[in-house]
């Protein structure tokens, strides 16, 4: 049950041509696609915000990043449904498709073109880092293929759920099912930084790279040796370039301080591989 | 744009008038050493000491924020805000950024700085953290220290300042918390502390450990930290990458120590003994130079002393080798530093090994071995 309407969004933010809800209800945010004229836009509505403060400094931060790597915020503000208010994030609407889509579809990327994804997308991290932004859930659905191509991967979905993070998500940091490329700081729900968000590239490149999860087969639920598996590090094929295996293991390192900044992996990338 | 790495000077309220002309001193052979000031004695002195400094090189206030939670005097009261034993303990974000701000504004104050330049660099005030309280007053730290350094005017760098108890060091799970704190908060650089209960030197393998770990994250992470008043061991760390380290002509300027009771209160008469890289009594040091082997010092105090002990010739011959040893280790990067470092230690190693059992004991320069362990 959603706890607001269309009638709700289109009398805060004026009428569309079109409105539609889209995506899961994640408990926090409700996520609508409206259309006026030709310029589509996503509209995120957080309903349960736990740390005001913080939603406010990352979406402000946020509104400030004008990168093709990072969806683009048009405005922010509330919007007031009978008693309440509630914050709101428009966005630029991202044509091409999740990554999660292309890796289900096939074929995997080159060496040559996961190079390129993977740059770009640590680009898009380290603005993010830049602007003391940290996304906290990054994984192949919070990732467009701009017009679906590899080489210009989008990060999306942030200042939302995420943004709401430090109270009850944090306690149980599984609870809302995106576990699988959490860091483990976050799973000892300890606070996520921009080396958290480093970790979970490195979740998605070793991924692409191999075809399969690292570390988990589809449990659905957090395995109870999580700990033991996320310290033994990622396994990469040899068949991959050895510069992508170093990288990722250093960007999978269990403890987050030994982690390469964003612009630091670009670097060791660039130069190595 | 960055502080000078290496040794600096920590300033004290005892000898305070004697640093700048030692640091003048200092700059005939080889860099000129920064000053870090803190807010104790007389703040009139301070501000014309600082002017005098600042005028010819680099100086700082490390606001020493874990003031609050010590014995306070009235001084701090009128002279130092944030320092105010009456102000009360901060409890949330909102309390803890207007304390910092505070002395962030004081760094920048003419009543702090007089005509001179801004200090090289801002300092975060820190109240000693406990591992026993958790994390949630570190994150508060970090966030207020974060909004403080964003709503101050300055034109100079803003570092941030965290003062830890042990534990912090030699619990795993605080250690992983503070330095993925730490090295994410996102400033240019972190003054640390932690305090200790050990008089120096530190022999504590997994309090040294946790320091070489933090040391390590931050070096790797581009993050240069500096270790005020953490003497020989801010000379050890260095071999792990840290960016500097003090000691000043205070004996207390040397290890950040917890105020507890001295162990060997009245044993004034030591020196600091480079082969050993530890203070001896004055009676070792006099059998240890008949030994073969040792190398006498050569610094201006050992020739003013002469063979004969005298208290500030004594204080200011270990500035004038840790300035020395610093001088070695400058032009070096990590790799040669800790290269350097551990060729000193074991050096120490070899000279204690060689001497007779009964002055082997009197040394008591086991510590060693756990130094050279580390690096």
């Amino acid at each position: 049950m959603r706890r607001v309407s269309a009638a709700d969004v289109e009398a805060a933010l004026g009428p569309f041509d079109e409105l539609n809800p889209i995506g899961d209800q994640s408990g926090s945010g409700e996520c609508w696609v409206g259309r006026v004229g030709a310029d589509r836009q996503v509209i995120k509505i957080v309903v349960h915000e736990h740390e005001p403060g913080r939603f406010a400094r990352e979406v402000t931060a946020l509104a400030r990043l004008d990168s093709a790597r990072v969806m683009r915020v048009q405005d922010h503000g509330t919007i007031a449904v009978t008693a309440e208010t509630f914050p709101y994030l428009r966005s630029e609407f991202v044509p091409g498709g999740s990554l999660n889509t292309h890796m289900a579809a096939g074929p995997p990327p080159d060496d040559l073109t996961l190079r390129a994804f993977l740059l770009e997308l640590l680009r898009g991290v380290g603005e993010l880092a830049d602007a003391r932004i940290v996304h906290r859930d990054l994984k192949p659905e919070n990732i467009i293929l701009r017009a679906g191509d590899w080489r210009h991967p989008v990060v999306i979905d942030l200042g939302l759920s995420r943004l709401v993070d430090t109270t009850s998500f944090t306690v149980y940091p599984w609870a809302l099912g995106t576990w699988p490329y959490m860091a483990p700081e976050q799973l000892r729900a300890e606070r996520a930084t921009s080396l958290s968000d480093v970790w979970a590239v490195a979740i998605i490149a070793a991924e692409i790279a191999s075809g399969a999860h690292p570390f988990f087969r589809g449990e659905p639920s957090i395995p109870h040796d999580w700990d033991a598996r996320l310290r033994g590090g990622p396994a990469v094929p040899g068949a991959r370039p050895a510069a992508l295996r170093d990288w990722i293991t250093n960007a999978a390192n269990y403890r987050a301080y030994r982690r390469p900044s964003p612009a630091r992996s670009v670097n060791q990338l660039e130069e190595t591989w | 744009m960055s502080i000078e790495n290496g040794f600096w000077l920590q300033y004290a309220s005892q000898n305070a008038d004697d640093l700048v002309d030692l640091a003048d001193d200092l700059a005939d052979n080889g860099y000129r050493p920064g000053i870090v000031f803190a807010p104790v004695g007389n703040p009139a002195r301070l501000c014309q000491l600082y002017g005098r400094m600042r005028a010819e090189g680099e100086a700082f206030l490390d606001p020493s924020g874990f003031l609050l939670d010590r014995d306070g005097r009235q001084q701090r009261a009128t002279n130092y805000p944030w320092l105010d034993p009456t102000y009360g303990r901060p409890d949330d974000l909102d309390a803890w950024t207007e304390w910092m701000e505070q002395s962030l504004q004081h760094q920048l104050s003419r009543g702090f700085r007089g005509g001179a330049d801004e200090p090289s660099i801002l300092v975060t005030p820190s109240p000693q953290l406990l591992a026993s309280s958790g994390t949630a007053e570190l994150y508060t730290i970090v966030d207020a220290a974060s909004a403080a350094r964003d709503s101050t005017e300055g034109t100079r760098e803003c570092w941030l300042g965290i003062a830890v108890d042990r534990d912090y060091l030699r619990n795993n799970a605080r250690l992983t918390e503070l330095a993925d704190t730490v090295v994410t908060a996102g400033f240019p650089g972190v003054v640390f502390r932690c305090f200790q209960s050990e008089l120096s030197p530190i022999s504590d393998r997994r309090l040294l450990e946790g320091l070489r770990e933090l040391v390590e994250g931050c070096t790797g992470a581009d993050v240069p930290i500096f270790l005020p008043n953490a003497g020989w061991v801010g000379w050890l760390a260095g071999a792990w990458g840290a960016h500097g380290h003090s000691g000043g002509l205070s004996k207390g300027s040397w290890f950040d120590r917890m105020p507890t009771p001295m162990r060997n209160p009245g044993r004034r008469d030591s020196i600091f003994e480079p082969q050993l890289l530890r203070h001896v009594h004055w009676t070792l040091h006099e059998q240890l130079f008949n030994e073969d082997g040792y190398e006498e010092c050569s610094c201006d105090s050992c020739v003013t002393m002469d063979g004969d002990f005298d208290a500030v010739e004594a204080k200011i011959h270990q500035i004038r080798v840790a300035h020395a040893r610093s001088n070695e280790l400058r032009p070096l990067n990590v790799i040669g530093r800790r290269r350097a470092i551990r060729a000193r230690i074991d050096a120490a190693v070899d000279f204690r090994d060689d001497l007779p059992r009964t002055l082997q004991d009197r040394a008591d320069a086991r510590f060693l071995d756990t130094w050279l362990s580390l690096v």
